[in-house]
């Protein structure tokens, strides 16, 4: 069964917001709402007790998890958000009835209502492009080739990145722009049993 | 997050009509209250439940679609939905039989059958249920607990004895009921109060995901993400004057000494103390609803 996800090497992301304006710009995200954030985490001790220099810290891409048991399609009383046979997580914007419980439900809070039609909205993993054999615009855009889009089920090998020099996507198993990494390596955000589905990679830093 | 005030007044509504059915359950169940008494119970009902629906619309943006597969079971709004469909069923069946005994002009029979009251008692248990179940969310920390229930259940409680006092204090029929009812305002109240504690200190034992320093690059100059503030602000913070003025004081102690007040002396001004106790059990369950929407705070507020 397919289980699409973002995979984002956090070693990578330098914060320069391009998947954030991608983002807006692919989904004509009303102003003041967003499918996509950057947040940045530290400077944190590395050690405990530990004071400048000695501190780390690192930049976090959030968006929409599309988790596997997703508390907003198990809220909704119309059945507007549900499942797709990929593993996201989409709205209907026509059986929307902008109750706003999936807002409430969702543990990372990345739901927003847009006021204009009266729905609510989401990161998609850009549906739009992804069912046509593309990537997410926030995959394409990243500056620091930070973000692979693929398929959980067929291993790291299946995700794809922004496009090389020419011009073909580049692969998270492609050694020649991304460090190896081991699983130990690979977190989710926490996870209260509605098991979130992207991923993030962070190497000799502390996941907080 | 936000207060959504649509869905404040809509449980508390629903408290008010579901307290109030569950004690005219209990009292026909015993046989006790007048015909006049229970019809302007209905009434009542009715009217807490209607303007409580009407509030619950406002809150929706798309109202014209709820009909469009509204029947998702494991949403808190569908069940809450059936809920209200269940109550008025309930209210048409209580009313029939009243009818039904007074048509029959059965005197010193009973009002209702007993399987009526027992519905009707029965439906205003579960209505507690329904309506805190809504907000049982495992991404909301504070709601995701045992105080949820216990919150809602005690607004139903001292929501639904000051109604049904104020009913029978407005009706002055039934000066026995009046008296019982000023006595379980007393305990209801003292209930109240006790359980609203116990929520507050139990907000400030929630433990969140921390992080350490963060901050959005969309918004670095805000304040990071600060669940623990924000779960004692109500005991001892920005929140303290709504909670403990609004709803333990004014939400929960009127209802107590206005009770205790009428207990010792029922003779007169029954329905003044009874309605001072009702509007100050409603604005102290605003009060609380509004405090549970400022300590919703998600269990990973970074976004």
């Amino acid at each position: 069964m397919t289980r699409h996800a973002i995979i984002t090497d956090l070693n990578r992301c330098v914060s320069c917001l391009n998947c954030m304006v991608a983002c807006k710009e692919a989904n004509d995200v009303p102003i003041g709402n967003f499918w996509i954030k950057v947040l940045r985490i530290g400077p944190n001790p590395i050690k405990e007790g530990d004071v400048y220099p000695d501190v780390e810290m690192y930049y976090v891409p959030i968006s929409c998890q599309h988790c596997k048991n997703a508390p907003c399609v198990e809220v909704c009383p119309t059945g507007a958000s549900h499942k797709m046979t990929d593993g996201s997580v989409q709205i209907d914007k026509d059986k929307c009835i902008g109750c706003q419980f999936c807002v409430m439900a969702c543990p990372y809070g990345v739901r927003y209502l847009n006021k204009d039609l009266g729905v609510v909205e989401k990161c998609t993993h850009c549906y739009q492009r992804t069912e046509e054999g593309e990537l997410p615009a926030c995959v394409v855009a990243c500056g620091g080739r930070a973000r692979y889009f693929g398929d959980m089920e067929k291993g790291w090998s299946d995700f794809k990145g922004s496009l090389d020099a020419n011009g073909d996507p580049i692969s998270l198993t492609d050694e020649s722009y991304i460090k190896p990494f081991s699983d130990d390596e690979v977190y989710s955000l926490p996870d209260e049993g509605n098991g979130p589905s992207d991923r993030f990679i962070l190497r000799n830093r502390t996941w907080r | 997050m936000a207060v959504q005030y649509p869905l404040v007044f809509f449980t508390l509504l629903m408290c008010l009509a579901a307290g109030m059915i569950g004690m005219q359950g209990w009292l026909l169940l015993q046989n006790k209250g007048s015909m006049k008494f229970h019809r302007t119970m209905i009434i009542v009902e009715l009217i807490a439940l209607v303007v409580g629906g009407f509030a619950a619309f406002l809150h929706l943006h798309h109202w014209e679609r709820i009909f469009n597969g509204f029947m998702h079971l494991t949403s808190g709004i569908t069940q809450e939905l059936i809920g209200v469909v269940v109550m008025l069923v309930t209210m048409v069946i209580v009313f029939v039989m009243l009818r039904k005994s007074a048509a029959a002009g059965e005197s010193g029979g009973r009002l209702v059958p007993k399987w009526a009251a027992i519905v009707a008692l029965v439906v205003g248990i579960i209505m507690g249920f329904v309506c805190a179940n809504s907000y049982n969310m495992g991404s909301r920390p504070a709601w995701s607990n045992f105080t949820l229930f216990l919150y809602y259940y005690s607004s139903e409680i001292i929501l639904g004895v000051t109604g049904t006092w104020l009913v029978e204090a407005a009706c002055k029929e039934d000066a026995e009921i009046g008296r019982l009812m000023a006595k379980l305002a007393c305990v209801a109240g003292a209930v109240s109060a006790v359980v609203v504690v116990i929520c507050g200190f139990y907000y400030t034992t929630i433990q969140f995901t921390n992080v350490g320093i963060a901050f959005h690059t969309t918004e670095p100059t805000q304040a990071a993400y600060d669940p623990t503030t924000t779960l004692v602000s109500p005991i001892a913070g920005s929140n303290a004057l709504l909670f403990w003025g609004g709803a333990v004081v004014v939400g929960s102690l009127v209802a107590l000494v206005c009770g205790l007040l009428k207990m010792r002396k029922p003779e007169t001004g029954m329905a003044g103390y009874a309605a001072a106790a009702l509007v100050c059990a409603l604005v102290g369950g605003v009060c609380f609803r509004v405090v549970l929407y400022i300590v919703g705070v998600g269990f990973y507020g970074y976004f």
